[in-house]
């Protein structure tokens, strides 16, 4: 019988079952997001990263300027080591017609053994039989309009010029070896490969090392870098899960707290959907105790109903979530990588999101309950001031968590993230009450119009739910837009200020500088080491960092100086480290501290001798001087740092030109970091989509809770145009009700959304990532405005007048 | 202010110096200021008086929905201050029915659903509940268009599907508020005359809140309240 009703009930009901499950369903969706989108982010990042090394575990690569032919058969003897795959990688330039030359990455294995790393998934043709045949990607023979059987032609790196031709056997899928593939990868035989830069000899600059199982690989790599064969060589393990982590988690962040949001905001939304009813359900509750059904009965109803609703709704939501799972993952990564969905994460995301609906579903009934089957029957409003109270409470709570947050060290972080949640529902508590008081004081008026408003506004749940409803929408969008308006203006002057920079890596480490700055467009030119390592503290677990080499690379970039400028450049000199801002705020680390570097398995400790600040990398660079690299780590520079004058691209290719004999990979800085920049700028667009469709979804649930109350409201209506007032005075008097609804919403809403934002911005620690306090007024208060422009506009956008009439239903 | 109703037969309801109060901003309306009635078995009772005379109020209260400021209700042998919710509702559910103006019927559920959801909520057997109600429908002529749902009828049929529905438990006492309110003269003519059918013919007592003498007239007591008070 309680099932039977439950089910009668929700079927009575369509829009709002529909509205509840399509809330519920995105939730569960959102909550497998968040839990999942990390580790599948880091799934791709470590395909990526581990594309051109397969299964193996170390790698010994030539140091730049270094010898570059390797011996390999001394490797064949080290204890624990099981297989050893000698390759050659080159950076060349591929003719394109009256075109300028592109590069490309020439990589070459032992001849007739391209499998050697990593299986080929050839899409057409055949691996390389003679030692000049080659494969390419889909994706290179696309964009080149290479075919199968045609020829790619390459410049030699030597002086004297020339070309090599390699013909084209077959065509892989752009997995595996070409998964990373930029510049995009030919992948031959070594031998014809090193003929593009010595003739005569084959030689290898890439030897790929796999264990022996059970074998420690760090005690293996750390036996081949004492051999006297490699010591001018980088030997280092393959595999830097430090990196992976690192690049992961900065690229998840941000689509975990839009995701939420958004499942925050659906929460909200089942809550309004059942408190919407609430009139119905009090009549109904009421209906069914006068013919006999026990509170145990009626709480059993609506619990199945809920319980229905959130079941259902969780069920569609696992299949949603792999759907918008599978599309966020698209649209981040520009990838169609086939993913693993974890059934049990669904479950538990499923679990979650239904169970906290539920949560929220049941949130009305205690209206229903509180009152008695007559107060239900007549629709009675609520008595004493519990709602104030609690308001009030919220507040309080609210206050002191912010306090908390703000003033005790480590506030920030967790608590952040629950601050967000109170910060919004406070506006949500607040705006409601001042549409009442509104209301109030716009009956003592004499417009017939403003008191009619006023009366529907201090009385009638829709004017203060509407205000409740767009209260949160407002919020959660100003912080949407707002987060979308910064993160865009910061990647753009980012991006703006490394326009101009051009990276020539794999130079020698006594280069002359002066070569660089001698050509046309060329401002300035930095030899320093540009790669990434391992910085740790006691206070700070191994994160991967950028280390910027060289004490020059203060000017190559717009530095803000924490520690002044002349002390760290004294720092630099004297062999200490520079650090971010972010990680004296993140991790507490400052002036005087010790961090501990660990660059290919080296490791040594350098005193932190200034804090900078800069967007560059997140934060998570380490400045120190090229000589205290030698000094510490026997590390030699191997990258040019270009600025250009003008157009980088342009500067690049004079580059590459200037010197084509050198085995130099010259590459725009931005198309470097591509991968990087297009996946955050997706990322940025991903919060754009969400804050339109989030602002769309708020106000179609206010509309909705609009026309649920006027439906009620056709009596007030008809009332009030028989005691006189004009149907021009009645749309007005609803347009005023509208207005004051937004604008009480936008009161709350303006502060809830700063405060937000700062909470936000907080929160955003528990991933590692630090920044200061930003807010875009502009943006919050434009998108603000605009809402509640719409809004207040409703009754004449709707052609409300159109339906007024004295008919009574 | 005395004592109304009879000494003789069975008393299924006594309300003994029954006050209601309520709070209106800083102040207190006293709506009933002490109201002593009973009702015997058989009995068909009407309450009559004018707007904000408190007579719904009273009926509420001798019906359980509300409970007094002061004073008891004993209905069917029971002391409603001490019954709990289960007693209430299982006593709803076999031996009291309630009729109210208009708005009687859940809007979801067809009339023959809403006729049977006392039985069903007693966990009665459907066929049985079929068949319980086919008989009340017979008795009240109401037999065609019970598979519509409440907004498909009109205001008298509706009306009369909530006396069926009271009906169908077999109830000892029926209260009714205003039941013929929202209705014209004839369709209020045609629910007197069956409430009249029910307390004669099926012996089920009846408590009437209306403020129409003419329905009035169909009791077998009337009881005239003003400013709280009976007045005869």
């Amino acid at each position: 019988m309680t099932l039977w009703l439950a089910l009668k009930n929700l079927k009575a009901k369509p829009l709002r079952t529909l509205a509840s499950v399509l809330a519920i369903s995105v939730c569960v969706a959102m909550f497998f997001c968040m839990f999942s989108f990390e580790s599948a982010v880091y799934e791709y990042v470590f395909a990526v990263e581990t594309a051109d090394q397969g299964d193996s575990d170390i790698m010994i690569a030539a140091k730049s300027g270094g010898n570059r032919i390797i011996s390999v058969a001394p490797l064949r003897e080290v204890e624990g080591v099981e297989k050893v795959a000698a390759t050659v990688s080159l950076y060349a330039l591929a003719e394109r017609g009256d075109e300028p030359g592109e590069y490309v990455r020439l990589r070459g294995f032992e001849d007739g053994d391209v499998e050697a790393l990593r299986a080929v998934e050839l899409a057409e043709g055949e691996l390389p039989v003679k030692s000049d045949d080659v494969i390419v990607s889909r994706a290179a023979a696309e964009h080149f309009g290479w075919r199968t059987g045609g020829v790619i032609t390459v410049r030699k790196l030597t002086s004297v010029g020339g070309t090599v031709n390699f013909y084209i056997k077959g065509i892989a899928e752009n997995t595996g070896y070409f998964l990373s593939d930029s510049p995009y990868t030919v992948l031959g035989n070594a031998s014809a490969m090193s003929s593009v830069m010595i003739s005569g000899t084959t030689v290898y600059n890439e030897v790929y090392v796999t264990v022996s199982e059970g074998a420690d690989i760090s005690e293996v790599r750390e036996r081949i870098a004492a051999m006297q064969e490699y010591r001018d060589h980088t030997v280092s393990e393959c595999v830097d899960l430090d990196h992976i982590s690192t690049r992961a988690r900065n690229l998840a962040a941000p689509v975990t707290i839009a995701g939420a949001a958004v499942a925050l905001l659906c929460l909200v939304g089942v809550a309004l959907v059942f408190t919407s009813g609430t009139r119905d359900r009090r009549a109904y509750a009421a209906k069914l105790a006068l013919v006999g059904a026990t509170k145990k009965r009626l709480l059993g109803m609506f619990f199945v109903e809920s319980a229905a609703i959130c079941v259902v709704g969780a069920a569609i939501g696992m299949g949603l979530a792999v759907g918008i799972f599978a599309l966020m993952l698209r649209i981040v990564l520009s990838s169609t990588l086939s993913f693993s969905v974890n059934a049990g994460l669904l479950v538990a995301a499923a679990a979650v999101g239904g169970a906290v609906a539920f949560g929220a579903s049941l949130y009305p009934l205690a209206r229903v309950f509180r009152a008695s089957a007559r107060e239900n029957l007549v629709g009675a409003p609520d008595k004493g001031r519990l709602g104030a109270v609690l308001t009030s409470l919220l507040a309080a709570v609210t206050l002191v968590t912010l306090l908390i947050e703000n003033l005790v060290p480590g506030g920030k972080g967790a608590l952040s993230a629950v601050n967000l949640v109170l910060v919004i529902a406070c506006a949500a508590a607040a705006a409601p009450r001042l549409v009442r008081l509104t209301g109030r004081v716009m009956t003592k008026t004499n417009a017939p119009s403003v008191v009619a408003t006023g009366y529907s506004a201090a009385r009638e749940r829709r004017a203060s739910g509407s205000a409740q409803i767009l209260a949160v929408g407002m919020s959660v969008s100003m912080l949407l837009f707002t987060a979308w308006s910064l993160t865009t203006s910061v990647f753009s002057g980012l991006t703006a200020e490394f326009e101009r920079m051009v990276l020539v890596t794999n130079v020698a480490s006594d280069v002359d500088e002066n070569e660089f700055t001698a050509l046309d467009g060329v401002d300035k030119a930095e030899l320093m080491v540009w790669r990434q390592v391992s910085v740790s503290s006691p206070e700070m677990d191994a994160a991967t960092f950028n280390l910027l080499g060289s004490s020059g690379a203060l000017e190559l970039a717009d530095f803000a100086y924490l520690t002044p400028r002349e002390d760290v450049i004294a720092a630099l000199a004297e062999g200490k480290a520079v650090l971010d801002e972010s990680v004296r705020e993140l991790y507490g680390v400052d002036v005087g501290d010790t961090v501990t570097l660990d660059i290919d398995g080296q490791i040594g400790e350098l005193e932190v001798g200034g804090i900078v600040r800069h967007e560059l990398f997140n934060g998570s660079y380490v400045i120190v001087s090229a000589e205290a690299l030698a000094d510490a780590f026997g590390l030699s520079p191997d990258t040019v740092v270009v600025i250009a004058s003008s157009d980088a691209a342009d500067t690049a290719e004079m580059i590459r030109a200037h010197f084509a004999d050198r085995n130099y990979y010259t590459v725009p800085a931005l198309e470097a970091y591509e991968w990087d920049t297009k996946s955050l700028e997706n990322v940025f667009d991903l919060i754009a989509a969400l804050a339109f469709m989030l602002t769309a979804l708020a106000f179609a649930v206010a509309l909705a809770n609009v026309f649920a109350g006027r439906a009620y409201a056709s009596v007030t209506r008809s009332t009030l145009l028989g005691a006189g007032l004009s149907k021009n005075a009645l749309l007005g008097a609803e347009t005023l009700e509208h207005t004051v609804s937004a604008a009480c919403a936008f009161i709350f809403a303006l502060p809830a959304s700063a405060l937000a934002a700062m909470c936000l911005i907080h929160a955003l620690r528990m991933f590692g990532l630090y920044f200061g306090f930003m807010y875009n007024a502009v943006a919050a208060v434009a998108a603000g405005l605009v809402v509640a422009a719409v809004y207040a506009l409703i009754p004449v956008l709707f052609g409300f007048r159109r339906g007024y009439g004295m008919r009574r239903s | 202010m005395g004592k109304v109703g009879s000494e003789k037969g069975c008393r299924i309801l006594e309300a003994k110096g029954v006050k209601k109060s309520y709070a209106v901003g800083d102040r207190t309306v006293e709506v009933l200021k002490g109201i002593d009635m009973v009702v015997e078995d058989g009995e068909f009772v009407a309450v009559l008086g004018e707007s904000g005379s408190g007579k719904s109020t009273l009926l509420y209260i001798l019906a359980g929905i509300d409970r007094p400021t002061e004073g008891s209700v004993t209905l069917l042998g029971r002391d409603l201050a001490s019954v709990t919710d289960e007693v209430m509702a299982a006593m709803r559910r076999r031996e009291i029915s309630f009729v109210y103006q208009f708005d009687n019927l859940v809007p979801h559920l067809t009339a023959r659903e809403n006729i049977i959801l006392p039985l069903r909520l007693d966990g009665r057997k459907e066929k049985e509940c079929a068949e319980v109600a086919a008989e009340v429908c017979r008795f009240l002529g109401i037999e065609e268009r019970l598979d519509n749902l409440p907004r498909q009828l009109s205001g008298g049929e509706q009306q009369r599907v909530a006396l069926a529905r009271a009906l169908v438990t077999s109830p000892k006492l029926i209260f009714l508020d205003e039941p013929t309110g929202s209705l014209d003269k004839e369709r209020g003519r045609q629910v007197m005359e069956l409430l009249d059918r029910i307390n004669r013919e099926k012996g089920v007592a009846l408590v009437m809140v209306t403020h129409s003498a003419a329905h009035a007239d169909y009791a077998s007591r009337k009881i005239e309240i003003e400013d709280g008070l009976i007045q005869k």
